[in-house]
């Protein structure tokens, strides 16, 4: 080992550290602002999922007491 | 020469995965570190073996890192707001932990264990994008590595010097007693080492006195427990609002006063020992209770030093032990023995400026004076 200093090593190690920093940070950032556009995305599909499930089961419901009226009232 | 890397594969074999301690803690504790420290020894040999019959299985089941597009996917196959809700919270920052992405570094470390820098270099910045690797322990120790093998000794003992502050917060004690000497003994000539690896002596009021350095594990320090419990990161940032805030205890709770106040003392000491990297090592104590010091040197593994039973020792104590006779220092060299602090005449601890001083006969008059003297001799 030689006592020369030649740090050429270390500041490539600190700049590659530093834009893995950027990177990481520059990840949580996409994966935050992606929140919003799933949620514009597809909150609308599956809220109208939602209600058509919904009033499917109004309508089976009136179905079956329209049945039951009609049939024993 | 006491083989530190032989002790650090025996603690590696002695503490081996469990109910408690998963594979892949096993591995980011020891796997790692036994890339760069192992050698011929039985023990040494063992442990590397044991590594890598894990290798299999932890390769394959390392977590795959979450995209966008895969979030993407998985939330157009939900099927209720409840559902759509439960992925967006979930997929609000998915990283895998640390431990779990210690296994992507082998190529890393096979590649500084070939003293191949660049390769390592390049396999560095392939680490998979959501492994912070800079702000773990392992980050140092490569930059340490790096900065060694490419010439840079100052910087590396300046990282050696900030490793030594952090392992003694780090659960694994192993690292603080056996790792960073064994890689400071293979990476850095002596006069590169850090002061608290490095024995030395110094001339005052007439009488030459010899020092053993120490550095003690916070567990074992005055509210030790307490403080390891703070994360890394914040303890740094809580130094940081502390440095610039002249009262320190201004607009703090108790206990987050107690925090900074200790905190200000790791600071001081970490500040310290980064000035003074020049100096370096014979011993590291680990553990402290009851006036009872566990201790680690070059000579030797695990010593005890007694001092008095009402000694406290604040976080990150570091100091010397002094004596006029050197030969009181062979005891050091038998592992497993007492050292009674009786034999000395002093423990200098540089955290709180304490001077524990057992005989009233041998008590140095200018103490802080002495104190004082040594932190000038390793900023020298």
């Amino acid at each position: 080992m030689s006592d020369n200093l030649n740090s050429s090593a270390v500041t490539e190690l600190q700049s590659i550290f530093s834009n893995r920093a950027t990177n990481y940070d520059q990840r949580l950032n996409d994966f935050k602002q992606l929140q919003d556009e799933v949620l514009a995305e597809h909150l609308p599909r599956v809220k109208k999922r939602e209600r058509n499930i919904f009033l499917a089961k109004v309508a089976a419901s009136v179905l079956v007491i329209g049945f039951i009226a009609l049939k024993f009232v | 020469m006491y083989n530190h890397i032989e002790n650090f594969a025996e603690d590696a074999l002695l503490r081996k995965p469990n109910k408690n301690f998963s594979d892949n803690e096993w591995f980011n504790a020891y796997g790692v570190g036994l890339y760069l420290l192992s050698d011929d020894s039985k023990k040494s040999v063992k442990a590397v073996n044991f590594r890598d019959k894990k290798l299999k299985s932890l390769l394959n089941n390392q977590p795959d890192v979450v995209t966008l597009d895969d979030v993407r996917k998985i939330a157009a196959r939900t099927k209720s707001v409840d559902d759509l809700y439960d992925v967006v919270n979930r997929y609000e920052a998915p990283t895998a932990n640390r431990v779990s992405r210690s296994v992507a570094l082998i190529t890393v470390m096979e590649q500084l264990k070939q003293e191949n820098v660049p390769e390592a270099l390049n396999a560095i910045a392939n680490l998979p994008v959501d492994y912070k690797v800079e702000s773990t322990v392992w980050g140092q120790v490569i930059t340490f590595v790096v900065a060694a093998l490419s010439g840079d000794y100052k910087a590396a003992q300046f990282e050696a010097s900030i490793l030594i502050s952090r392992l003694q917060s780090d659960n694994r004690q192993a690292h603080l007693a056996c790792m960073l000497p064994a890689l400071c003994v293979k990476y850095l000539p002596e006069a590169h080492w850090p002061w608290q690896f490095k024995k030395t002596t110094i001339e005052w009021e007439g009488e030459l006195y010899h020092c053993m350095p120490i550095v003690i594990h916070n567990k074992e320090a005055e509210g030790g427990n307490e403080f390891m419990k703070i994360p890394w990161s914040e303890r740094r940032e809580t130094t940081k609002v502390y440095a610039y805030d002249a009262y320190g205890r201004k607009g703090h709770s108790m206990a987050s006063t107690t925090t900074n106040a200790m905190t200000a003392t790791a600071s001081a000491v970490g500040s310290l020992a980064a000035n003074v990297a020049i100096q370096s090592v014979a011993a590291i104590a680990r553990q402290y209770s009851k006036g009872r010091f566990r201790a680690f040197s070059l000579n030797s593994y695990s010593n005890t030093l007694v001092l008095k039973k009402d000694v406290k020792v604040p976080i990150n104590s570091c100091g010397y032990v002094i004596t006029k006779d050197e030969a009181m220092f062979d005891e050091w060299a038998k592992s497993d023995s007492n050292v009674d602090m009786k034999a000395m005449d002093a423990f200098l601890n540089f955290a709180d400026n304490e001077a524990h001083q057992p005989k009233k006969s041998t008590a140095i008059a200018d103490v802080q004076g002495l104190i004082a003297a040594l932190q000038a001799k390793m900023n020298s």
